[in-house]
């Protein structure tokens, strides 16, 4: 019991670890691409892991948080897949530096079959 | 330069005001007046389990009605200038992605919003969070099509039947027992079963209805902006 209660602990802090680092991101990374990458990645795994640790603190509320973690896993990442497809038809926000554009070149930029 | 020493001004002031106040304030530790006997009445009074429920619905019902003449003149203003000033843009087609999850997460989000809406009056929830979700089903298909809703729709009809009817069941009070947006008339029920709390499940459904038709033609219109394919 108390190898639980030390778990979920661990748990909750590195997830709140991970939000914060998240919420830092976003305010200091330089441009949209790299926020991006703060905003959706880190948010995720922070929240589940925030969750798991919950689940290890009360373990009859695992069920519901079981929910809440498959809906998280199934929208954060379409959330973040969307904000990142509307920058790239952005032509301005185009970084200098890119050297490969594999969505442009794949011809699926539109949606499908263009 | 001048902005960040603004700002660290600000925050010294404020803390400084925060902690010469804080310590004078008295806290209480019972709850007292009007707190206290929404508290120790609550559930006798409305039969509603969930007191901020039967604080905002039932007790301040009034004070409800006029955040819903709120939402409904804020709504109106966006459709309106919306219409007016178009911003332009095109909807674009939905990715695999996107257009796969808004195939998927529609019936389970759209029954957790009306599972709000219902348990307003026994759990946490409530009309204008329920309509809220059931607006962001609304705005998940409409981003998973590539399709643009043109003017027509029910959407002004739902919301001005919703509206109508919170005045209505308002009336419903004075025709009865001389007071408007009386909750108790029907009878309260027993506290935690689903039909309980008077007149508040009713009232969240017509909240719910509204709320989410109004952010919906929100959503319309700011699809619609870039005119109709």
């Amino acid at each position: 019991m108390i190898f639980l209660s030390i778990a979920g602990h661990v748990l909750l802090v590195s997830g709140g670890f991970i939000l914060f680092t998240s919420g830092l991101g976003i305010l200091r990374m330089p441009d949209v691409w790299n926020r991006l990458h703060a905003g959706t990645k880190a948010t995720t795994l922070g929240s589940i892991l925030f969750l798991a640790g919950i689940g290890c603190l009360e373990p009859t509320w695992i069920p519901k948080l079981f929910l809440i973690v498959l809906f998280i896993i199934l929208t954060n990442p379409v959330s973040g897949h969307a904000l990142a497809r509307a920058v790239h038809m952005r032509p301005e926000e185009k970084p200098d530096n890119l050297l490969e554009d594999d969505l442009a070149e794949s011809g699926f930029e539109g949606g499908e079959e263009q | 330069m001048i902005r960040t020493l603004t700002g660290l001004i600000i925050v010294l002031v404020l803390g400084a005001v925060a902690a010469a106040v804080i310590p004078e304030m008295q806290m209480r530790e019972e709850l007292q007046g009007v707190g206290y006997s929404y508290v120790s009445r609550g559930m006798d009074d409305t039969g509603s389990s969930n007191l901020v429920t039967a604080v905002i619905v039932a007790y301040r019902g009034l004070d409800t009605l006029g955040e819903v003449v709120v939402l409904f003149c804020a709504s109106t203003a966006v459709v309106l200038i919306l219409t007016l000033y178009p911003i332009g843009i095109k909807a674009s087609e939905p990715s695999r992605v996107v257009a796969f999850t808004a195939k998927v997460l529609p019936a389970p989000i759209l029954l957790f919003g009306v599972y709000f809406i219902a348990h307003s009056h026994i759990s946490p929830g409530g009309g204008f969070p329920g309509g809220t979700v059931i607006a962001s089903v609304f705005l998940l298909v409409m981003l998973g099509s590539s399709s643009v809703p043109d003017g027509r729709g029910r959407l002004p009809a739902i919301e001005s039947l919703a509206g109508l009817s919170f005045g209505l069941l308002g009336f419903w009070g004075i025709m009865t027992v001389g007071q408007f947006l009386n909750n108790a008339f029907l009878g309260t029920g027993t506290p935690g079963t689903i039909v309980s709390g008077g007149l508040i499940p009713l009232i969240s459904i017509a909240i719910g209805a509204k709320v989410a038709s109004e952010f919906s033609g929100v959503f319309k219109a700011f699809r619609n902006t870039g005119g109709t394919v």
